[in-house]
This record gives structure tokens, sequence and C-alpha cells, in this order.
């Protein structure tokens, strides 16, 4: 049985094969930390919350706590700030321990690979990034996988651009960030990393839509919570935006496709040219929650041509389980490796 | 009677000369310094090449470019895609990629699809320059030139075009490529041919075009009609390698054994693939072919005449010493390639060598005239361990005849695998609740982060009665910090609700649980009550007011 598990900074998600359908288990990348009361412990015991036990205070962890921070008057807190492991908080990582255990269910049999999604560019500080990976790496092998890792646009690649013959660009719209990989016949090629994503869009639209959140000590924060599904529930094209809310959103998304068709010209002409410039016109597979706007296909596909690139460009495709399309591809090359190391003749 | 007398003196003569360069060998020209020497790297190649087989390249990076090189090049058949299998597994590449080779790696380059025409085929002895594209490769891409879409694609098909070439991997230290005649090629012929039996070889894999990969029981798939380039993986510790036949020596394969009318093809060349001039098709000049040393050219064997069954191997072995001076390969460690350095490095002395060639002369002059006196016994021979081979492959068959029950056929393994359910993305996906263990020990204190984005906060307020989530603004909670003018245009909530209470915003996110806050404010208001009982009987059942349950609720945010 293979597994893959992707940790973003919104989810963390564990997909893996049962019968007929993949089961797929989700869980928020959020925390929450209220004082050890007896009232409250009876409380979440009563309601049937679980909950960790700290020193002197309780932690909910996944979804139970964001939905009862308020009630506790407790700050939810993100697991992964911004795509990055917070490097000198143990509770963080504990309950990131805790969450990753529940995802991923005990292993049947010993050799089973678990494919962990890698989001999250190195390129700027590949020591933060190493660091997450052996982290995340030592949890799946804990429940006794053996991790594999793929970068989330390879995985898009492997999901999406199979009639292809998995050579094309696959495009990883997150909630932190923007991954892009170029591959040619399922081979990575190249790959790049934007800091823009989802929770940009919705930041940016909260904040000029003024949908504030008071803080503590009564400051405001944009309230990415209500920004974050309005964002999809528009009806308006952002290609073709009529009025000035359309505007203002095909703006922001044009914010974030404008440096990633950027960013994916100057990788094209380093690293790329050489393998694919025989090849076909590549096509684009994008994948992430951000991309269910109506129009975003054509937005980039109107970007990308007016960006000189070195590699022709094809078509531009969205893949129809755009939330579940990295899993998919993470759970396609771990089966891939168990495939090989279950064939592979024992030395 | 004479004439077996006779073949035993020319036997017993031809082992009287041989022996003493047999002795002198093992004392002499394999030195123990030559048997620790690096070895090449073993690669194999098969399916759409001019020279398939296994090649023993020297170390070092060896590139797809040079192993296509040394096996003579695409043939005009061959299409765009190349198969690497690799422990066990399998991947694609074109031939324009520069792909780094792994010891072990064994290729298969497919035959182009009916339909595709090679641009450029069919023209002059120049266009064998332009069956190749830009690149200097030859493509497999549908033709768009002049008279080349209704042209036939010329005839040229590697040397065994009429057999099923086959990888095996598995049964030896290295890969081993063979070849079986299209009408035999079977699953159960080959395992027959290879003298694996059901109970030692327990369980294959086949590796096949496209990412059709099962392990098969021999039990189910004895049937199975093998195509070429399928590869077939056996558990080396279950493979039986006792009485394995002779099977096909790697051609070794260096830069200097290039002859001088290859000395354009440079390491420099094949570093770059653009300007490679070593790959063309099998009908170009045969002077551009890379030549190989005429004792290795086949090293694709048609394997099917030694059929033979377990328990004759010393017939067989007779066999193939008079057919061919390569020994017998019994065990793993036997099969080594003999080279020519291997003498150099032993043999110092020139007495050595010229009994060794004795020794052989007679051997073989021996082994010819023992093969010429043999031949009509070994052929009625041959015909019995082939039907012997059929029968005791066929084991089940015979029993489920005698039961009289009906043979089930085996048809060709289509099944689709959860590979390739999941690449056509064709499995629903069911959500799975997560559960969090309770009770957890968590150490250390948690880091407060002025940077960190809150998800949400609520202000300071009481909490009423269990509330029910509507679909409403937030509404403008007063603090003591006056709001902006940004957050005064927040609409304001409903008239009706009455002060000093609140309408929550039903969280996106908690559309699949609405019940578990409701729960957690009931459950609080439950033990407010029973406190409240405890404490004042007066005001039991009385005030639900908010003030209570925010006692119970103490310290707030940390």
């Amino acid at each position: 049985m293979s597994e893959a598990l992707d940790c973003g900074t919104c989810w963390f998600r564990a997909l893996r094969p049962h019968g007929r359908h993949l089961v797929l288990r989700r869980g928020l990348a959020v925390f929450a930390t209220v004082p050890d009361t007896p009232a409250q412990r009876e409380v979440l015991e009563l309601a049937h919350v679980p909950f960790a036990i700290g020193d002197d205070y309780l932690a909910l962890i996944g979804d139970a706590s964001e939905k009862l921070a308020s009630v506790f008057k407790a700050t939810c807190r993100d697991l992964l700030p911004y795509g990055d492991l917070p490097a000198d908080d143990p509770v963080v990582r504990q309950a990131i321990a805790i969450l990753v255990e529940s995802l991923l269910p005990q292993v049947e049999s010993a050799g089973e690979v678990c494919c962990l999604i890698r989001c999250g560019g190195g390129e700027s500080n590949p020591g933060r990034l190493s660091r997450r990976t052996e982290f995340f790496s030592r949890l799946v092998r804990l429940r006794g996988y053996r991790p594999v890792e793929l970068s989330a646009g390879m995985a898009v690649v492997l999901a999406g651009l199979s009639d292809q013959g998995f050579t094309g660009i696959g495009m990883d719209l997150g909630a932190s960030g923007c991954d892009i990989a170029v591959a040619h016949r399922g081979v990575p090629v190249a790959s790049c990393w934007v800091p823009r994503g989802g929770r940009w869009i919705d930041e940016q639209l909260a904040r000029r839509q003024q949908w504030f959140q008071r803080e503590p000590n009564g400051g405001l924060r944009p309230d990415i919570v209500r920004a974050g599904p309005t964002k999809l529930s528009k009806q308006g094209s952002v290609n073709n935006p009529s009025g000035a809310n359309e505007n203002l959103f095909a703006g922001l998304y044009r914010g974030i496709l404008t440096p990633a068709v950027e960013q994916l010209g100057r990788m094209l002409s380093t690293c790329g040219e050489a393998t694919l410039r025989a090849c076909p016109p590549l096509t684009i597979a994008c994948s992430g929650g951000a991309t269910g706007v109506s129009g975003f296909a054509e937005l980039l596909q109107r970007l990308v041509r007016e960006m000189p690139l070195a590699v022709p460009i094809g078509s531009v495709r969205v893949a129809a389980d755009r939330e579940h399309a990295v899993l998919r591809g993470g759970l396609i090359h771990a089966e891939i490796e168990h495939v090989g190391q279950r064939s592979r003749p024992a030395a | 009677m004479r004439c077996r007398f006779l073949a035993n003196w020319i036997l017993a003569a031809s082992l009287i000369g041989l022996a003493p360069g047999m002795l002198l060998a093992q004392f002499e020209v394999l030195p123990v310094a030559n048997e620790s020497a690096p070895r090449g790297q073993f690669f194999g190649v098969l399916g759409q090449v001019a020279r398939p087989g296994v090649y023993e390249l020297p170390g070092g990076r060896q590139t797809l470019n040079d192993l296509i090189e040394a096996a003579g090049g695409l043939t005009t058949a061959a299409s765009s895609n190349l198969r690497i299998v690799r422990s066990g597994g399998q991947t694609f590449f074109q031939p324009r990629v520069r792909v780094e080779l792994h010891s072990g790696d064994l290729i298969v380059c497919e035959r182009r699809r009916a339909g595709m025409v090679m641009a450029g085929s069919g023209s002059t002895a120049a266009s064998g320059r332009d069956a190749r594209d830009s690149t200097g490769y030859v493509t497999g891409r549908p033709s768009n030139g002049a008279g080349t879409a209704s042209e036939p694609a010329r005839s040229s098909e590697p040397e065994t075009a009429d057999a099923v070439q086959l990888g095996v991997i598995g049964l030896l230290d290295r890969l081993v490529v063979i070849a079986i005649p299209s009408e035999q090629a079977t699953l159960q012929n080959v395992l027959a041919t290879l003298r694996q039996s059901r109970e030692g070889a327990r369980q294959i894999s086949l590796l096949r075009d496209g990412s059709q990969h099962r392990a098969v029981p021999l039990t189910e798939a004895t049937q199975t009609v093998l195509t070429t380039g399928t590869v077939i993986v056996f558990d080396a510790k279950s493979a039986q390698v006792d009485f394995l036949p002779k099977l096909p020596q790697p051609v070794r394969w260096t830069a200097n054994e290039v002859p001088a009318a290859q000395a354009l093809i440079t390491t420099s060349d094949v570093a770059k693939p653009a300007t490679v001039e070593g790959m063309f098709p099998r009908t170009a000049p045969q002077s551009n072919e890379l030549t190989v040393p005429p004792d290795q050219t086949a090293t694709v064997m048609d394997v099917t005449e030694q059929f033979q069954t377990a328990d004759e191997p010393v017939a067989h072995a007779a066999a193939d010493e008079s057919s061919s001076p390569a020994p017998l390969v019994t065990t793993r460690e036997a099969v080594t390639t003999p080279t020519v350095d291997d003498a150099k490095a032993g043999g110092t002395s020139w007495v050595l060598p010229t009994l060794i060639v004795l020794g052989s002369v007679l051997a073989v002059a021996g082994l010819i005239g023992f093969e010429f006196l043999r031949r009509p016994a070994l052929k009625s021979q041959s015909a019995r361990a082939a039907a012997g081979a059929v029968a005791a492959a066929q084991p089940d068959r015979k029993a489920l005849e005698s039961r009289g029950e009906t043979i089930p056929s085996v048809p060709e393994p289509a099944i689709p695998t959860l590979l390739d359910e999941l690449i056509t993305n064709c499995l629903p996906i069911v959500i799975e609740p997560v559960v969090l263990p309770s009770g957890v020990r968590i150490h250390g204190r948690p880091i407060e982060r002025s940077d960190e984005f809150q998800l949400r906060f609520d202000a300071a307020h009481s909490i009423p009665q269990p509330h029910v989530c509507q679909a409403a603004t937030v509404g403008v909670l007063k603090t003591a910090v006056e709001p902006t003018a940004a957050v005064q245009n927040i609409p304001r909530r409903a008239a009706a609700t009455p002060p000093g209470q609140r309408i929550d915003t039903r969280h996106p996110r908690s559309m699949d649980e609405p019940k578990l806050l409701d729960r957690v404010l009931a459950e609080l208001d439950r033990s407010k009550r029973a406190s409240a009982a405890r404490s004042s009987p007066a005001i039991a059942g009385g005030r639900t007011g908010p003030s209570h349950i925010g006692r119970h609720l103490q310290g707030g945010v940390r």
C-alpha cells in the first residue's frame, strides 16, 4: 500500500488507495492552547474533543482548535506559518507529530512507501527546506513507511500530463506559494518557487475589501477566513473582468501569475531549453484550490503568450480534481516506487 | 560399436591434449590480481537496435548514447521512446535525452507504431542523415516532408527481427537478453528453456511496454504470450541457477576496439548529442557501424534448441561443448567474461600459450570428430528433451485432463493496475474522519510570536446561550480601541440582535461538523447550571447569563 502526504500551510492531508477508491484524511494545520483548568478539561472530555496535555495547558490540534478557539478565548495558530517549520517551538513540532500520526495509518507490511509532497522553495533558504523535509521524513519513518520526496509541481505533472508523456510544466498554486516544475518524460528538468499563493490573494482581498479581524491588542488583521471562500464564489471571469470587484480580483490573480510566468521564463531559458526545444509545445497543468476561479486558465495562457519564453507553450489546463491532484500525483510517485521496490530482485 | 570406440578414442585424445593446458591455465593464466581488477558495467539493450544484447562498457559514467552507439544505433523502425528498466522499475526517455546509466540498466527500444514514417526515409544514401532530426537522431515523429508520408519505412530490422527479444533479470549477476521464435514466445516455453521449474521460480514479474506491471504467479499465466521488449524479472532467491543453459555472453566494448574508420565517434561527440553521428539506421553503410569481435557478435542467441529438462544436464553439456567452446554456465560465479586482458596479465611465458594453443587445437579437433559421430543420436536426444520439457511444464494441464475438468485459458494480462487507475483518475475519493488521540502528553511551552498570522480572534465578551451559526456578517464589537475608518464600513449586525450578544459567522471550514461548537457550549452550560445549583440554590435554573460561563473560562488568550 502506498501513501501520499501533503503537509501544507492550510491543510495536512493524506491519501491512500483502499479497494476501489481512495481514502483521504485531512486536518487543518492549526493548533491552540488553553489553560489547563478542571472546568475546561471536563468540558472537553464531556464533549469528546481530543486534546493534548501540556505542562499547564491543553492543546487543541487540527479542526477542533479552529472551531473552539473562540469559545475558549484562545489564539488559533498555524502549525507551519507561511509554510515554514518553526525551529524553536517544541510544542508545534509535537502537535505536528500528533497530527501526522493521525493521518497516516500504521503500515500493513514493511517497506511501504509514503510520498512526501515538498511545497515551498528551497532556493532562498535551502537549509530551512531541508530541515523541514528531514523532520517530516522522520515522522513518516516512525509510522513504518519509507519516505520519498516529490515537489508539488512534479506531482501535478504526474497527475495531469499523462497524455503528454509526462512532459510539460506542472504548477501548483498552494496557500503559501506557487511551485512550478518542468518535466521531460517524467524526469524533472527544472523547478522554481514563487512565494505568492492563495493566502496572499486572501490577504490582499481582505485588505482591499476592508474585511478585518480584531487582534488581542486591539489591532486589526485581514480576515482571510472570510476572503478565502469569497474569491472562489465570484461569478465573473478573472480573464475578462467587467466590474470593479472583478477588476480587483483579476488584478490579484495577475499579481501571482505574472511573477510566476517570469520565473518560469527564466527557468526555461537557463535549464530546460536544450532538452525541451525539440519537444512539441509544452502543456501547463495547474492545480490548487485557487485555480478554481473562472477564467484562470485563460488568464494564465494570455500571460504566457505575452511573455517571450525560450520554449513554446501549447495549452494550459486545470486539473479536474484541482484540490487533490497534488496528492494523486504523489500517490502515483509512491506507487511507482513501491512497485519498483516490490519487483526488485532481492540481493 | 566401432564408431563408438573411435569416438571415445578421439575424445580421450583430446582430453589428454587439453589437460596440460587447462592445468597450466588454472595455475598461470588466472592471476588473483586480475580477478580483483575492476570489471566494467553491464548494460542490456534490446528492441529496435542493430545489435541487441548485453554490453560490458568500461567503468565510469556511461550515457544512453554510449550504449546505443555500442549497439550499432537505432533502426529506422525505432520509435521515439526508449524504455529504461532499472531496479525493477521502468521509465521512458527519448534518445536525444542525455541519460546517465547505471550498471544493470536495460534499455528497450520500442518499435514505432504503424503510420509513423521516418522523416526522410527512403531517400538516397545521404538520407541516412536526413532520417534524423536536427539533433542528428532518428526521430519517430510523423513525417510531413515530400514523399515520405506514403512511402513505406525502410526495412531495417535488428538481427533478430523474426524473434521475440526478451530481457531476463535475476537469473545471473548481470542482465541476459535472449531471443525466442515468435511462435514459441510464451512464458511457459521461456521458463522451460531457462530450466526454471514451478517450485524453483515461484513468482516472477513481467515488465512490458507502458505501465503494465504485474507479478505473475506461474500457476496462473504460463501461457502468457510475450512480445519483444518484455522483461522477465526473477526472484533471485528462488530462481534455479544450477542447470541454466548456455546464455549469451556480454560484449565487451571499449573505445580502443573501435576501428580506425570509427575515429569520428569521440567522447566529445557523445557528450554533445547534437553532433553525434554514431546513431544511424540499420541500413546505413556497414563501415559506419561499430564492429564487434566475430566471436561476440551473436549476443542474442536462440536458446530454443537447447530445450532440455533439468534431469538431463550431462548430455546437454556434451552437446554444448561440441557446438561451441564457450563453457556451460552452471553457477552464478561461472558467468564471467574472459577477456584478452586476463590472458595478457597472466601469460608471461611463451611456453604456456603454446601449450594452451596446442591443447585447444587437439581438443577442438577431438570434439569436432566426436560431434560428427554423435550428431544423429543428438538430434533424437534433443527432441526427447524438448518433449520432456513441454511435458514437465504442463503438469497441471495433464492433471486437469485426467480429472475431466476444463482447462482454463489464461488470457493476455491486461488488468489495469492501481497505477493506471491513478493516472487516469478513475478512483473516487472518500473522506475519512481523522481520529486524534486524546490525553497525549506534550512537553515544553508554546512560544508566542508577534509576527505570526492568527487565523481568528474574537474580542473579549461574554458568551450567551448556545447560539446558532448564521450566515451573517460579523458585527463590529465595541472595544477600547476605536475602529479605523475602514472598519466602520463593515456592515453592522442586524438590528434585531439584542445588545450584548454576538452573531458568529459560520466558519466556512466547519460545514462538515456543525455540532461540535454547540456540543461544547451545551456542556459548558450544563456544568454552569450544576455549579450554580450547588453554590446558590436561589438562582439555580434561573440565570443563564454570560457572566456565569465567563467564570468557567479562565485565562483566555495566553
